[in-house]
C-alpha cells in the first residue's frame, strides 16, 4: 500500500504542485513547439513519458549502488548521460528492428526516430534524475517522478495550445505582440499560476 | 495566393552562399534569434539567469559546447546517421560540462549551488541539436565555426539582458552591489518573470524587425512557429491578416495598373486586325485623334537648324542665367549644396 502511495503522491506533486514545465521551466521549449504542432503530441508525450520513467528508474538503481553514494555533481551528470544516450539507443535499434519489414516509408521512420531523439535528449527527461537525486526519493517515487513528468508535460502542452489558438484568433492583440511574445506571456501568467500552488510567495 | 518574400528571407538564403561574418551574425542572432523567435533552449534563460553573473556564466558554458559541438560535426560526424548524431551531441555537451563544473567548483562555489541543477542541464540544449543539424552537418569546419559563434551570440545576449533585468528589478543589485531600489519584486527571480522578460525582448525584437523590414514583422506575427494557423483547428482562418494601412510597406509594384499597361499596350495590335475594321472604327477615330495629338507634341520640342545655331553661339553663363531667372522657382536643387 505504502508503494502504491509513495508512487502516486511523487506523481501528483510533480504534475499539479511542482509542474516541471511551468514552475521549473523544464522542457518548455518542447513543450511549446509541440503546442504549435497538435497532431504530433500524442507521439510525443509518450516518448517524453516513456523515456523521463526509464530514465529516472534507471537512474534510481544506479543510484543505489554503494560506490556512487559518495560521488559528486560531476559523476552524476557523466552517469546520467550515459543512462540515457543508452536508453535512447536501445530505443531507436528497437525502433528499427520493428519496422524493417513493416513496410513503412524511410522517410517516415526518419521521422519517427527524429521524434524519439528530441523526446529523449530534452531537459523535462533529464532534470528527473537529478529532481530524484536531490530529493531523495525512493523507487517508486521515481517512477511516479517518471511518468508525472510525462503528464506534467501533456497537460502544460494542451494547455499552452488552448491559449495560442486564443490568441491566433483575437485581433485586438497588438502586432508587435502577436505570435511569440503574446505567447510568452500566455505561459507567464500560467507559470504564476503553478507556482502559487508550490506555497512560494510570488510578490516583494 | 503566393506570398512575396521578404528581404530578410533573401539575405538569409544569400548568406548560405556567401557566408561572410557580418551577415551569419545578422542572421542567427537577430532575425533567427535562438530564444525571441525560434523559442529554443527557453529553460536556462527563464530559470537560472536571474544575475548578471550567472548569465555570463551561462553564455561562457553556452558558446563553449556551441562551438565544439559544431565543428566536430562539420569534422568528423558528418558520416553517422542521424539519429546517432543527435546522441552524440549529447555526450559532446557533457565533455564541455562536466569538466566546466569542476573549474566551477574550485573557483565559484556559491555560484555553482546557486544554480543547483540547472547547470547539468546545459549538457542537453536542443539548439546545439538544431544548430549541428541545420547548418553543421552541411558546412566547412569555418562556417560550422561561424554559425556557432553568431548563433551562441544571439543566444548569450538574450541570457546576459535577461540577467541583469532581473537582477537589478527582482534582486536590487547589480553584479551583486545593491543599487537603492527599496522594493524590488523579488517574483521576477521566479520562471515566470523570466517568461515575462523575455515576452517583452521579443516585443522590441518584433519592433526593430517592423522597422526595418515591416513584411517579415508581419509574417512573424501570423507565421511564427509558435502559430497554430496550418493547425487542423484553424484551416480557415484568414482574419488575422490584416495589415495595419498607417504603417510603412515595402515598394511592390501595382499589379492592376501592371495589368492596365499591359491591356493598353495590346490594344493597337488587336484594333489593325483586318475583320474588326467596321466594328472598330470609332476607336480606329479615336486612335488616330491621339496619334496627331502626340505627333505635335512631338513638333513643339523640335528646334530648326538656326534655332540651334543661335543656341549653340550663346555663352553657357548666358543661358544659365536665363533659365534660372525665369524658372528660379521651379528649379529643383536636389542635394543641398555645401557652403565654402
Amino acid at each position: 500500500m505504502s508503494v502504491i502511495v509513495q508512487f502516486f503522491s511523487a506523481a501528483l506533486y510533480i504534475i499539479f504542485v511542482q509542474n516541471l514545465v511551468f514552475s521549473g521551466g523544464y522542457g518548455s521549449s518542447e513543450a511549446i513547439r509541440t503546442a504549435a504542432r497538435p497532431r504530433q503530441l500524442a507521439l510525443f508525450a509518450v516518448m517524453v513519458t516513456y523515456f523521463s520513467t526509464v530514465t529516472s528508474l534507471l537512474c534510481k538503481l544506479i543510484w543505489l549502488i554503494p560506490i556512487f553514494k559518495t560521488a559528486d555533481a560531476t559523476i552524476a551528470i557523466v552517469t546520467f548521460t550515459l543512462v540515457l544516450v543508452v536508453v535512447y539507443l536501445i530505443t531507436a535499434l528497437l525502433i528499427l528492428k520493428t519496422l524493417k519489414g513493416s513496410g513503412w516509408k524511410q522517410e517516415e521512420k526518419d521521422r519517427l526516430l527524429r521524434q524519439a531523439g528530441v523526446s529523449a535528449f530534452n531537459t523535462i527527461v533529464f532534470a528527473v534524475p537529478f529532481i530524484n537525486q536531490r530529493v531523495a526519493y525512493t523507487v517508486p517515487e521515481a517512477i511516479g517522478a517518471g511518468i508525472g513528468a510525462g503528464v506534467a508535460f501533456i497537460i502544460a502542452t494542451m494547455l499552452i495550445h488552448e491559449g495560442m489558438k486564443k490568441i491566433e484568433s483575437n485581433n485586438e492583440i497588438p502586432n508587435c505582440f502577436k505570435g511569440t511574445p503574446a505567447v510568452f506571456m500566455y505561459i507567464a501568467i500560467l507559470a504564476m499560476a503553478f507556482t502559487g500552488f508550490s506555497g512560494k510567495s510570488l510578490f516583494f | 495566393m503566393r506570398k512575396q518574400k521578404s528581404s530578410i528571407d533573401k539575405v538569409v538564403k544569400k548568406e548560405s552562399e556567401a557566408s561572410s561574418f557580418k551577415t551569419e551574425m545578422f542572421t542567427e542572432a537577430i532575425v533567427q534569434n535562438p530564444v525571441l523567435v525560434s523559442t529554443i533552449g527557453l529553460c536556462p534563460v527563464v530559470a537560472i539567469s536571474t544575475t548578471l553573473k550567472s548569465a555570463i556564466l551561462l553564455s561562457v558554458i553556452t558558446y563553449l559546447t556551441m562551438i565544439f559541438s559544431q565543428v566536430l560535426t562539420a569534422s568528423l560526424l558528418k558520416k553517422f546517421p542521424q539519429w546517432t548524431r543527435v546522441a552524440l551531441y549529447t555526450l559532446c555537451g557533457m565533455a564541455i560540462v562536466a569538466p566546466y563544473m569542476l573549474f566551477m567548483q574550485k573557483l565559484f562555489p556559491e555560484d555553482m549551488i546557486a544554480l543547483g541543477i540547472y547547470l547539468p542541464l546545459l549538457t542537453i540544449n536542443p539548439l546545439i541539436t538544431r544548430q549541428c543539424e541545420r547548418v553543421a552537418v552541411k558546412s566547412t569546419v569555418k562556417h560550422a565555426f561561424v554559425n556557432a559563434v553568431s548563433s551562441a551570440s544571439g543566444y548569450s545576449a538574450v541570457l546576459i539582458m535577461t540577467g541583469l533585468v532581473r537582477e537589478i528589478f527582482g534582486s536590487g543589485k547589480i553584479w551583486g552591489y545593491n543599487i537603492f531600489i527599496n522594493h524590488p519584486a523579488t517574483a521576477l527571480t521566479n520562471p515566470f518573470g523570466g517568461f515575462i522578460i523575455i515576452g517583452f525582448m521579443a516585443v522590441a525584437l518584433r519592433w526593430y524587425f517592423k522597422k526595418i523590414d515591416p513584411q517579415y514583422a508581419e509574417e512573424l506575427a501570423i507565421h511564427s512557429r509558435t502559430s497554430i494557423k496550418k493547425s487542423r483547428y484553424n484551416k480557415d482562418k484568414t482574419s488575422n491578416e490584416k495589415i495595419d494601412e498607417n504603417e510603412p510597406q515595402r515598394f511592390e509594384p501595382n499589379k492592376e495598373i501592371e495589368k492596365d499597361i499591359d491591356k493598353k499596350e495590346e490594344k493597337p495590335e488587336l484594333e489593325i486586325k483586318e475583320n474588326q475594321v467596321v466594328d472598330q472604327e470609332p476607336e480606329i477615330e479615336k486612335n488616330q485623334e491621339i496619334s496627331e495629338k502626340v505627333a505635335a507634341e512631338n513638333k513643339k520640342i523640335e528646334f530648326t537648324s538656326q534655332e540651334l545655331e543661335e543656341l549653340m553661339s550663346k555663352s553657357l553663363d548666358d543661358i544659365i542665367n536665363g533659365t534660372t531667372n525665369e524658372n528660379q522657382n521651379d528649379v529643383d536643387l536636389g542635394e543641398e549644396v555645401p557652403e565654402k
